[in-house]
């Protein structure tokens, strides 16, 4: 059923059959309709063909738009010796891979180094970001300081469009602290630019620590698609160093969630042997189980997604501080979200 | 199921379509899923979709998925409201349960005019007689829709009441003819100019005031697969009992005003640059001042006619 | 940003990037970088103009905008050239080049 749905939205499968206007509606719900177009170049009849052309739109926009941030950030450190790392969709982006080709955005995130971080704050204000409403109070903005990988997202004055610096993968008080000082001095530069990107590998490993350790969770369909691509386009070589290199920057944990995720959803044979490879204990069967509810979606996905939730908070806080976050987070007045972020 | 005019579908079967959110409207470029279970929209959407292209049964690709009820399970059945659900994150507020006409309308707008990126589309309503458009474009206090229905009667055929849709490819207008909105005292004016059985039952004290709508024409609909070039572009202002003032536009400040009533002009990017530089090439805008319904029909005929005062 | 760095830079405008609609006094004109759309009317688009033939320095601007514009020297004051030139750099229409190789 649903895995069937995710070999469709990569080319695995072709569009048709009795489930396609089923699984068009799953992938418009995942925000993946853009992917899926990409995934099926070429001409589609009728309506199918109109719904992948306006997704084609659209994805071109969010691309148009994160080259441009990407260049303005150049812009605005130029000169200050700061070399950003491109995480996420703006390293697929500029890089050309698949796992950014028809994919919506509405962040750009970048990595500085902690000793860089006031400057290019500075440096960001100075060309037109400023701090972001939602995260103006006043507790809000000393939580994120003190506690977050990242700096208040900062949104541009003009162009409405958001960044967030980081300067680690994870929070301080994550219980899990990946490399990022390793997975940063692998970084490569991109020609012609002051920005880089991590190396193939790291961006599978980073993918999966964002997506399995991290407490933001996007679409399901959305993170599996992405490690699927990023996870093909290793080489041999790279795939069989992996887990060396995961164990290297001390994410083991959800690389193995990632590789089961993309081998069982997308019945990748060659993401399937990496993870024996690791032995027994790869995956838990209790993250396994909530995962598999967070796809089918329905009734458990409430359940599931509290489990995950909290699980994934639990992973950034000590105990004691979540308590007093959540409460906090509670009694705040709720603010409409004007300019809601929905991916990332 | 090949799309069939609503009146031609049994009654039982399009509510439990819609109760299901198996119903899907044929009109213009756009498929949209329906799904509601509020009586009031039943009634309404029956009668003043009558003619509209509509399939029942599963498997029909749709461009927007709208879902009109309560926001809530409490909000069945206490103190009962109704809103619409486009399926993304939108704030409205809820109305009170029998306003669903006015929460359906709102929510083919929204699916329309935030989810559309393979037209340009622009704030107008849009009317035409043959092939020539006149584009009418909306801000409040201008009348855009009376003048729309006013136009009907006059003649033309009813392309849109709330959008223009420019085609990224070439300078058309596409029709989605979805009823005319209308608000206090024009409800009384296209009364008038209609007939009673034209409009919908008024909806008092709505957060607009009070609102009907008159149903597109079967002669609408049979055309809405017929596109139309804009050769004209009209500013109304409406002030009771003022005589009529005419002035021209220059375009490159018509394609300001227009583009910057625009809900996707910047996604659209080059193409809508293109083909909307290209259309105000063709044609001619105008700001209007009238004070009646008559004046105004006579004011675009003219204008149309002639292409100067 | 430092001023004294800057102003060795030089700056050239790309004209395979817009799309440019004459519309009598002024100009539409597409950026397919940012996907903006802008109105230029005939001293914006002078200034773009000359960055578009070759690079230029901010002080080359300065220097030549009088001369561009058949106007005194009194009557373009630096900090409003200057403004207009900062319009065009925060717009992402002009772009600089490493000042030396």
């Amino acid at each position: 059923m649903k895995r069937a749905y995710f070999k469709m939205a990569v080319g695995l499968l072709p569009l048709e059959g009795t489930t396609l206007s089923d699984f068009l509606f799953w992938a418009g719900r995942a925000h993946i309709l853009g992917q899926v177009a990409a995934a099926h170049e070429g001409e589609a009849p009728g309506k199918l063909g109109d719904v992948l052309e306006n997704a084609r739109v659209r994805t071109a926009h969010d691309k148009r738009m994160l080259t441009f941030e990407a260049e303005r950030i150049e812009r605005a450190l130029k000169g200050s010796g700061i070399k950003p790392v491109l995480l996420k969709g703006a390293a697929y982006v500029a890089r050309g891979l698949r796992a950014g080709q028809g994919r919506r955005v509405s962040d750009i995130d970048i990595l500085v180094e902690e000793r860089h971080l006031a400057e290019a704050e500075m440096l960001l204000r100075e060309a037109g970001w400023v701090g972001e409403a939602a995260t103006a109070g006043e507790y809000d903005q000393a939580y994120y300081r003190r506690w977050m990988h990242e700096l208040p997202p900062m949104r541009h004055k003009r162009r409405r469009t958001l960044v967030d610096v980081h300067h680690r993968l994870l929070p301080r008080t994550a219980r899990l602290q990946p490399r990022h000082d390793l997975m940063m001095a692998a970084a490569k530069p991109i020609e012609n630019s002051s920005l880089a990107t991590f190396d193939a590998a790291d961006r599978f490993i980073h993918s999966a620590i964002h997506i399995f350790a991290d407490g933001a969770f996007e679409t399901a369909p959305r993170s599996f698609i992405e490690l699927y691509y990023l996870f093909d386009d290793l080489n041999a070589a790279e795939q069989g160093r992996l887990i060396d290199r995961a164990a290297e920057v001390n994410a083991l944990r959800p690389v193995a969630g990632a590789l089961w995720a993309v081998s069982h959803y997308f019945d990748a044979a060659n993401a399937h042997a990496v993870l024996r490879s690791m032995g027994v204990g790869g995956v838990s069967l209790s993250l396994r189980t909530a995962i598999r509810l967070w796809v089918r979606g329905g009734w458990a996905k409430p359940l599931a997604g509290f489990a995950l939730y909290v699980r994934s908070h639990f992973m950034r806080m000590p105990t004691g501080m979540l308590l007093k976050h959540l409460i906090a987070q509670a009694f705040r007045r709720r603010k409409p979200a004007k300019e809601a972020r929905t991916v990332n | 199921m090949t799309p069939a005019p609503l009146a031609s579908i049994g009654r039982r079967e399009v509510r439990r379509a819609l109760n299901k959110g198996t119903l899907r409207l044929h009109l213009g470029p756009f498929v949209t899923a329906l799904r509601s279970s509020n009586r009031y929209l039943h009634d309404y959407f029956l009668d003043i979709y009558r003619d509209c292209p509509v399939s029942v049964g599963a498997g029909i690709i749709a461009d927007y998925y709208l879902r009109v009820g309560a926001p809530n399970v409490l909000r069945r059945f206490i103190r009962p409201q109704v809103l619409p659900d486009p399926g993304f994150h939108f704030p409205t507020l809820p109305l009170p349960v029998h306003m669903a006409p006015l929460a359906l309308e709102m929510g083919m707008n929204l699916s329309a005019a935030l989810q559309c990126f393979r037209f340009t589309m622009f704030h107008a309503g849009v009317v035409a007689k043959g092939q020539d458009a006149v584009m009418i474009a909306a801000h409040s206090g201008g009348g855009k829709s009376t003048l729309t229905a006013a136009m009907m009667e006059a003649g033309y055929r009813l392309l849109s009441d709330e959008f223009a849709i420019l085609r990224r490819d070439r300078v058309a207008l596409m029709p989605y003819p979805r009823p005319v909105s209308l608000k206090n005292a024009s409800i009384d004016v296209v009364r008038e100019m209609a007939g009673e059985g034209a409009l919908s039952k008024p909806l008092v004290g709505t957060p607009k005031g009070t609102v009907a709508y008159r149903r597109a024409r079967a002669s609408d609909i049979q055309a809405m697969d017929e596109e139309a070039t804009p050769k004209l572009l009209i500013f109304p202002t409406f002030k009771e009992n003022s005589s009529v003032v005419v002035s021209p536009v220059e375009p490159a400040d018509a394609a300001m005003r227009l583009i910057a009533g625009s809900p996707n002009y910047q996604v659209v990017g080059r193409a809508a640059f293109e083909t909307t530089m290209a259309m105000m090439d063709g044609l001619k805008a105008f700001e209007i001042r009238y004070g009646n319904t008559a004046d105004s029909v006579k004011l675009v005929q003219d204008l149309l006619g002639e292409g100067t005062v | 940003m430092a001023e004294g760095m800057e102003s060795t830079w030089l700056w050239f405008a790309d004209r395979s990037h817009f799309c440019i609609h004459d519309m009598g006094e002024v100009s539409y004109l597409y950026c397919m970088r940012s996907g903006d759309t802008h109105v230029f009317n005939t001293v914006s688009m002078a200034i773009l103009e000359y960055f578009a033939e070759k690079p230029h320095s901010i002080a080359d601007l300065i220097e030549d905008f009088p001369e561009l514009m058949g106007l005194s020297r009194e009557e373009c004051p630096r900090g409003v050239v200057r403004r207009m030139f900062n319009e065009l750099d925060e717009a992402g229409l002009v772009m600089p080049l490493e000042a030396a190789p």
